[in-house]
């Protein structure tokens, strides 16, 4: 007991005697025989025990013993309690969030079963400290206690990294005092889920995009794999892309809170090695503290003393291989490692795979792009004019050398023009649209209206849906 | 030299060139490419049947009296699949001399793996899209002719 007690005792009855009407300093000074200045400290340390507070009336204070509301109900035998107050305390106890009452010095008058379970009973403590572990509340209760507001809504986190919402109104005490009552749910998994969410729908835009933008397969991986590890929180992961031709495995990507060693990408090279041999998903989990895995993946090859050891360096848990596969080719793996005491659920691994077919769909894109750029690259710089038109004659593309054969300087003054403005036989179009194919020697018209022979083989290009194109390849070197 | 055709590519020459180099049974559910295939094949001197689905193909080998040489055949179509297409094929003596050539949107790998490359009857791939060229000189090789379609 403080040495104080008595004084706060003697203060206590003083205000309790003068009545419901409040006490001002002066009277409660006479009765308890106390100057003003020293009181004045008493009573500022009862109130901010939460025992008593006031009332501004004009420039005076009264002070008034607190009387918080739903608190004596509590404190309160179930004998003692009317039947209203039973019923009342019971909900207000079995609610499914948090009910707390705060005094304005914000101590904590009453918080129910939903917050007790999750702070301890910390009635008498000051509420920023007990749910921030700080000094100064951090939330807008403050302006209900100025009487800015009438009523505050936010959403904190609180000192163990919960994530609490906070709908918060005062209320008028019998007393004619006021506290503050705030209705607090804990939001931390819907918030998570939401994230979850939101980062798996960015997750597909990008993927989308990426495939659509022409990133690189550089740019698809690092971009895949950051927002990943926003949905799924792992500690290591990679993707390693597979080169037939060469049988060879190179990262494009890679992230990892430890930094990568050359050991730990000789441990990434053997499992995506295996997850490509195997077609299929497989997982390496360390179990119990003995540094030794067990392969689930229903084949047991011994993990290697390199994969062993990495587990046991990086105090890693789970190693996941997946393979990038699409309906005709591995493009390579993803891999995904976590720590010590984390493992993915079902739910991350069902996502893993249906990335992993998406990320396997962009490389097989991004590939055929690159191959086709490739491709272009040579008609580009081939020495024979080529031509391509639309089956009815009208040019879609036409190579520099055939433009430098027939006198042209662009190729957006070739392209939409007839058949009839580069060659002179107009039948051979025909011919072609028959017969698929042609191949002769053909009188062809520059730009000036000059005309030279030249030797042409024209073929259809018939596509998924029926002709598609006429492509011409000049031989140049004959004139 | 004239003869006719329905623009499904169903209906069989009315009047034939005096020799055929081969005849072709052309299989595709898309009735451009069937009709401008068809067509082109006629131009080059085959004789065609079109069929516009594994049903009609099947129906129209079981039919017909004399055996095409060369079928020509999209594998993504709806119907009868290409597999069991080729299982009847290969289950039929009459057809076991008949060369097969795939015309498809899909990739020769995931032909592959779903084992349609496996028949020994299968010559050849073409992926679309593809050029005439490339079609006639397939046809030609499975027929083991020469080309004569380049000169006028």
């Amino acid at each position: 007991m403080r040495a104080e007690e008595g004084i706060f005792t003697r203060i206590i009855e003083a205000i309790q005697d003068i009545g419901d009407i409040g006490a001002t300093v002066d009277e409660i000074s006479k009765r308890v025989s106390l100057e003003r200045h020293t009181l004045s400290k008493y009573l500022n340390q009862l109130r901010a025990d939460g025992r008593i507070s006031y009332k501004q009336i004009g420039r005076a204070k009264v002070w008034f013993v607190s009387k918080a509301p739903l608190q004596h109900i509590f404190r309160l035998s179930e004998d003692e309690k009317t039947y209203t107050e039973k019923i009342f305390s019971r909900i207000l106890s079995d609610m499914p969030e948090g009910i707390l009452i705060l005094d304005f010095d914000y101590n904590i008058l009453f918080m129910n079963r939903y917050l007790v379970a999750l702070y301890g009973d910390c009635v008498g403590d000051k509420f920023h400290y007990v749910f921030f572990g700080s000094r100064n509340d951090p939330t807008e209760i403050k302006e209900l206690i100025d009487g800015r507001v009438e009523e505050v809504e936010t959403r904190v986190e609180d000192v163990r990294g919960r994530i609490l919402d906070i709908k918060a109104r005062p209320v008028e005490n019998p007393d004619g005092s006021s506290s503050i009552i705030a209705i607090i749910r804990d939001v931390t998994e819907r918030v998570k889920n939401e994230e979850r969410i939101r980062n798996l729908s960015e997750l597909h835009r990008l993927l989308g995009e990426a495939v659509n933008r022409s990133y690189t397969i550089d740019q698809l991986c690092s971009t895949i794999l950051r927002n990943l590890r926003d949905v799924i929180g792992f500690d290591m992961g990679d993707i390693l892309i597979y080169d037939p031709v060469e049988d060879a495995l190179a990262s494009y990507s890679s992230y990892s809170s430890h930094g990568v060693s050359e050991e730990v990408k000789e441990c990434e090279r053997i499992l995506a090695r295996e997850a490509i041999r195997r077609k299929k998903a497989f997982t390496f989990t360390r179990f119990h503290d003995s540094g030794r895995g067990i392969d689930e993946g229903g084949e047991r090859p011994e993990p290697g003393e390199i994969v062993t050891r990495m587990v046991e360096g990086y105090e890693l848990q789970e190693l996941h291989a997946i393979p990038l596969k699409t309906k005709g080719a591995i493009h390579g793996a993803l891999l995904i490692f976590t720590r010590r005491g984390r493992k993915l659920s079902e739910g991350d691994m069902d996502l893993l795979e249906g990335i992993s077919e998406s990320i396997a769909g962009g490389i097989a894109k991004i590939k055929a792009e690159e191959e086709w750029r490739l491709r272009a690259n040579v008609i580009e710089i081939s020495a024979h004019p080529i031509f391509m038109t639309s089956p009815s004659g009208k040019f879609t593309y036409a190579n520099p050398a055939f433009l430098r054969v027939w006198g042209y300087e662009a190729e957006e003054e070739v392209v939409g023009r007839p058949w009839s403005d580069f060659w002179v036989n107009d039948d051979v179009l025909g011919v072609i649209r028959e017969r698929g194919s042609w191949r002769g020697s053909l009188v062809a018209k520059r730009r000036d209206n000059s005309e030279f022979t030249i030797p042409l083989f024209a073929s259809l290009i018939i596509g998924k849906k029926g002709p598609l194109q006429l492509v011409g390849i000049v031989n140049s070197g004959i004139r | 030299m004239v003869w006719y055709r329905k623009e499904t590519g169903e209906e069989e020459v009315t009047t034939a060139p005096a020799s055929w180099r081969a005849t072709v049974m052309v299989v595709d559910d898309e009735p451009d490419v069937l009709l401008s295939v068809t067509q082109i094949l006629d131009a080059n001197n085959y004789r065609t049947i079109g069929a516009r689905d594994g049903y009609e193909c099947l129906m129209k080998l079981r039919e017909r009296g004399d055996v095409p040489d060369v079928l020509l055949l999209d594998i993504m179509m709806p119907g009868l699949s290409t597999k069991d297409l080729l299982n009847y094929i290969e289950s039929d003596n009459r057809l076991s001399n008949m060369k097969i050539i795939f015309l498809t949107a899909i990739h020769s790998q995931e032909a592959e793996e779903i084992g349609l490359l496996n028949s020994r009857q299968v010559v050849d791939f073409i992926e679309k899209p593809f050029t005439v060229r490339r079609m006639l000189e397939a046809v030609e090789k499975a027929i083991g002719k020469e080309s004569d379609s380049e000169s006028e």
